[in-house]
């Protein structure tokens, strides 16, 4: 690495050598050449000056004859050619030596005429000379061959400052390279230094002191190297810090002025001064790298916000007023000037903004815009006038209170608008302004511009200047009409409601918030017997029962002080000095922010109604005694059924059963020694004695009824019926009869109690058809009045209608015993369950033609 | 076992008229040996228990059937029913309410109280006779008791 270093950097200093040399060349090169230009113009000077020489002495000679004024010419003309000769070897551009051969026929035509001239003034031919001097030839070719030389030696002058110039290119062009390659030697300089040193550090035990010498000397060789090197740097870099001094002053001026922010081509914050931060109240830290919609306050239009866009990304500057919103959630306003800094290629690289706060002036912008638009739309007149009472001002208020348009009345007298009657109010208005004061709330008369009269309030305040000087008065004028009406309106209200208020029999009274109560209504006074003086805010507590009162003083201030209804019981003294009980409320009236203005209460007399109420209060808890004794009764009672029926049950039947079984048994064991009389006496005696047993069966059957509990199921009402039928013996084999069943829809109900009533109808059916020769018996059900009605009906004796409502109770009897045997309450306990099950039943019959039965089972029972 | 005051049935009943007409229906089947008859509740089961005047009564000797009605003087016969069923020398004895009541409640706890049989006693006399004698020849004859096999009736 070292080697490398090195190598490189002694290639560097060996390249830097080549180019010192070649400098060096190039200089002796520039200084030969410019020898060069001096040995030509030298020898063009000399040429011109001999032959200018020459020509003296030939004018001499010819002037004279004297021929030592020859010498010159004779000396030229020996030299001349080798003069010439000298030169155009000297010269080496190709022009020059063109320009020779033009000079040196030219030269020798001189020559030649100069000849011509020496023999003519030899020969003596004195005009000739004369002639041939001052046809000015001589001159002219003279002339000629000095502008060649001129010529000759400004091309080589311009050559020779040319190759100076390209020396002096070359030189700064090599100068450069020497500077980069120094440049480039210092750094290998420094890297060699920090190699060395590392490996310094390194090797250090363990190299020998000729190594760490070498290396020594290369550390102090590269120390020279790094001194140069930095004292190259050190005042490079003062040169930068100048620079940027200069730079950060103007800064620094800016910053002390404006509010400044720097932004990336694409909007985000990269630089913010303190008076950024101040006026945005974001932390730099916070601002830096956020794009600069973050201050965004929404106010400026979409349109707005392009137009800057589009005016600084076009690379132009924009100036405007913006309104930005700071962190807190405030808003200011920012006059502002926005830079684009253009990149190379005309791009903008950055924006800078400069702002300066116009939040104050902005604001009083708007409060005064603000108070214009208050003034304008206002309703009141809103009118100025200076002291001498000329309109200034006249708001679209004024238009609409007075009828004129301000193009009518500014400029216009005030006068205008006073009735002829208040002439002098404007004075005594205008002469307060005057010395400062201001009038308010004047109720006063205006005149329309239809001339009718209209009621106002006015308001007028001086107007000042700057300095504080009155200068005039605004005048706010507020028409009163509807103020006036709704006044006079509640007192109409009022008195209305004081007139319903006397004429109701209740005692009533309003009280201010606080509860004092300020009227009564003429009932009150009637009844108490007091004056209003008495009675006045808490007056009413002298026609209050003093035993009652303290419940009142708590509850009816606890009421004022929630503004809540106040209702309560309690007695007042009547002017007799009994009381009375009233039942009072207190309604709390509440003005449009729902405070409390006033109470409005009534007393209304309530012992009447207190004593009917205590009367039913008394005779319900008698009712209810009454009830609770009545119902022990009953259950005494059913009780005692119970207990008379399950005797009846138990020692009825025993004695009974006595009866026919000894009768049975006499029958049986003395029959034979009986005459026939005494055996049908026993057969009645038994006969008699089962029917009592079926009495007795049937009236437990019928008394258990009521007691019974139903139990109400779905029932297949044609299954039902047909078990029936097969209970009671069907086929009857010793009768002919013809049972239809027709189509009996399911009902619910208790079965065991349904199928008694069936068993009850069609048994009696059997029993009455009994003598007919074909019994016809028909099972159906029928619609009566849109419930189903079953019926069973028969062809039997049937029976008289008139004693149709007997029919069902028990122990009534249609038909004598002998003809058909029967208890009598085998229809009562039809009915009976029937009506448990909330329906009824009826018959229809004719004497020997047949009885039809119906019953329903109540409201949906059947299906 | 069968020694001479072995008895076959036990028939509680206090009505006297009743009591004939049960015996004389019992008697024309020869179902009328072997029978004891308790007049109350209480004497019932002092047969049965082989308490008071039957302290000495061989407890082992238990009826193939007891007949019970309900309506009893001192005891009556769902309480005298409830103790026989209490008592595990007694609780296999069948025992069947014989009685004049068709309330659906006697029906209902003789039952709860584990009644072999309930009849009501028909006002009928024929029929009346006819249960008696249904009953005897039932639970005295076709009527295998818990007591076991071997032991037999012997008809007078």
């Amino acid at each position: 690495m070292i080697l490398a270093v090195l190598t490189g950097g002694l290639l560097l200093v060996a390249l830097s050598a080549w180019v010192t040399f070649s400098i060096f060349g190039r200089i002796k090169d520039t200084a030969a050449s410019r020898l060069h230009v001096e040995a030509v113009a030298a020898l063009a000077d000399d040429l011109q000056s001999a032959l200018v020489d020459a020509e003296t002495g030939q004018r001499g000679f010819s002037l004279t004859g004297d021929d030592t004024f020859l010498d010159p010419y004779l000396a030229v003309r020996e030299r001349v050619g080798l003069q010439l000769k000298e030169l155009r070897m000297l010269t080496k551009i190709d022009e020059d030596g063109k320009r020779l051969e033009a000079v040196a026929p030219l030269i020798d035509a001189k020559m030649a005429e100069m000849a011509r001239v020496i023999e003519l003034r030899r020969n003596g031919n004195m005009p000739a000379v004369i002639a041939a001097v001052s046809n000015g030839k001589g001159k002219r070719l003279m002339d000629s061959i000095r502008a060649e030389l001129k010529g000759f030696l400004r091309v080589e002058k311009i050559a020779a400052a040319q190759h100076e110039a390209q020396f002096l290119g070359e030189m700064r062009w090599l100068f450069g390279i020497i500077v980069t390659l120094s440049g480039l030697a210092m750094l290998s300089a420094f890297l060699l230094a920090y190699l060395v040193y590392r490996e310094s550090r390194h090797r250090l035990s363990e190299q020998n002191h000729v190594e760490t010498k070498r290396l020594l000397d290369l550390q102090i060789s590269s120390s020279g190297l790094l001194r140069r090197a930095n004292a190259t740097l050190q005042s490079s870099e003062a040169k930068l810090m100048a620079s940027i001094k200069e730079n950060g002053d103007l800064r620094t001026a800016l910053d002390e002025h404006a509010i400044v922010a720097i932004t990336d081509s694409r909007g985000r914050i990269v630089y913010v001064n303190d008076k950024f931060c101040a006026i945005s109240k974001y932390t730099r830290e916070e601002l830096l790298g956020q794009d600069h919609r973050l201050i965004n306050s929404g106010h400026h239009s979409k349109e707005f916000i392009r137009d800057l866009w589009t005016t600084i990304t076009g690379g132009q500057v924009w100036h405007g007023e913006i309104k930005n919103r700071a962190k807190d959630g405030t808003f200011y306003w920012v006059d502002t000037t926005v830079v684009p800094f253009l990149g190379e290629q005309g791009q903008p690289r950055q924006y800078v903004a400069i702002r300066a706060d116009i939040t104050e002036r902005k604001s009083n912008e708007i409060a005064v815009a603000r108070l214009a638009a208050i003034v304008t739309s206002s309703d009141d007149a809103i009118i100025g006038k200076s002291l001498e009472g000329v309109v200034t001002s006249w708001n679209a208020g004024a238009e609409k209170t007075f009828g004129y348009a301000s193009g009518e009345m500014e400029g216009q007298s005030i006068m205008r608008l006073i009735p002829p009657d208040r002439r002098e109010e404007e004075g005594e208005i205008l002469a307060k302004v005057r010395r400062g004061e201001a009038v308010r709330n004047f109720d006063t008369v205006r005149l329309h511009k239809d001339g009718r009269a209209i009621d106002v309030s006015v308001t007028v305040s001086p107007i000042k200047d700057a300095g504080g000087r009155i200068v005039g008065a605004s005048k706010v004028v507020r028409g009163i009409m509807e103020r006036k009406q709704a006044e006079a309106a509640l007192r109409d209200s009022e008195e209305r409601f004081r007139t319903m208020a006397d004429s109701i029999p209740q005692l009533a009274w309003i009280a201010r918030a606080d509860g004092y109560i300020y009227w009564y209504n003429r009932r009150w006074y009637e009844y108490t017997g007091r004056t209003p003086e008495e009675m006045e805010g808490w007056g009413w507590q002298c026609v209050h029962d003093p035993v009652a009162l303290p419940r009142v003083m708590v509850s009816w201030p606890a009421a004022i002080a929630a503004g809540t209804r106040f209702e309560m019981e309690f007695p007042l003294r009547n002017v007799e000095g009994s009381y009375r009980t009233f039942l009072t409320r207190g309604e709390p009236l509440r003005d449009s922010t729902g405070q409390v203005v006033q109470w409005f209460g009534t007393n209304t007399d309530v012992t009447v109604l207190k004593e009917a109420e205590e009367r039913v209060r008394r005779l319900n808890a008698e009712l209810e005694q009454r009830v609770v004794e009545r119902t022990a009764q009953l259950e005494m009672i059913n009780k005692e059924m119970e207990s008379f029926s399950y005797s009846v049950s138990h020692d009825l039947r025993t004695p009974v059963r006595a009866i026919d079984g000894f009768s049975q048994a006499v029958l049986e064991d003395f029959g034979p020694l009986l005459p026939e009389e005494g055996r049908r006496y026993l057969r009645t005696i038994r006969h008699s004695a089962q029917h009592m047993g079926a009495l007795i069966d049937d009236l437990l059957a019928f008394s258990q009824l009521k007691r019974q509990a139903l139990n109400k199921r779905p029932i297949d009402t044609h299954e039902l019926v047909r078990a029936t039928i097969a209970d009671l013996g069907s086929p009857w084999p010793t009768r002919q009869v013809d049972l239809r069943v027709g189509d009996l829809p399911n009902c619910s109900g208790d079965r065991a109690l349904l199928k008694q009533v069936w068993i009850n109808l069609v048994s009696n059916a059997l029993k009455y058809t009994r003598k007919r020769a074909i019994a016809e018996i028909e099972v159906g059900c029928s619609k009566v009045d849109g419930a189903d009605a079953f019926f069973v009906r028969d062809n039997g004796t049937g029976f008289d209608m008139r004693y149709a409502d007997k029919l069902f109770t028990v122990f009534q009897r249609f038909h004598r015993s002998e003809d058909y045997e029967g208890t009598g309450v085998g229809l009562a306990i039809v009915q009976r369950i029937v009506e448990r099950h909330g329906g009824r039943v009826w018959a229809d019959a004719i004497v020997d033609r047949g009885a039809t039965f119906h019953f329903t089972l109540g409201k949906g029972a059947t299906s | 076992m069968n020694g001479p005051d072995a008895v076959e049935l036990l028939l509680i009943e206090d009505d006297p008229q009743d009591l004939e007409l049960v015996l004389r229906a019992l008697g024309k089947s020869n179902l009328n040996r072997q029978i004891h008859v308790a007049r109350d509740g209480a004497e019932a089961l002092d047969f049965v228990f082989c308490e008071g005047p039957h302290a000495g009564r061989d407890a082992s000797n238990v009826p193939r059937v007891i007949l019970l009605d309900l309506k009893l003087p001192k005891i009556n016969g769902l309480e005298v029913l409830r103790r026989i069923r209490a008592d595990s020398r007694t609780d296999m004895i069948p025992v069947v309410v014989l009685t004049s009541s068709k309330e659906r409640s006697d029906v209902v706890e003789s039952y709860r109280l584990g009644v072999s049989s309930y009849v009501v006693k028909p006002v009928n006399s024929e029929r009346f006779s006819e249960a008696v004698r249904n009953i005897g020849l039932y639970w005295l004859l076709l009527n295998l008791p818990p007591g076991g096999a071997g032991k037999t009736v012997r008809l007078a």
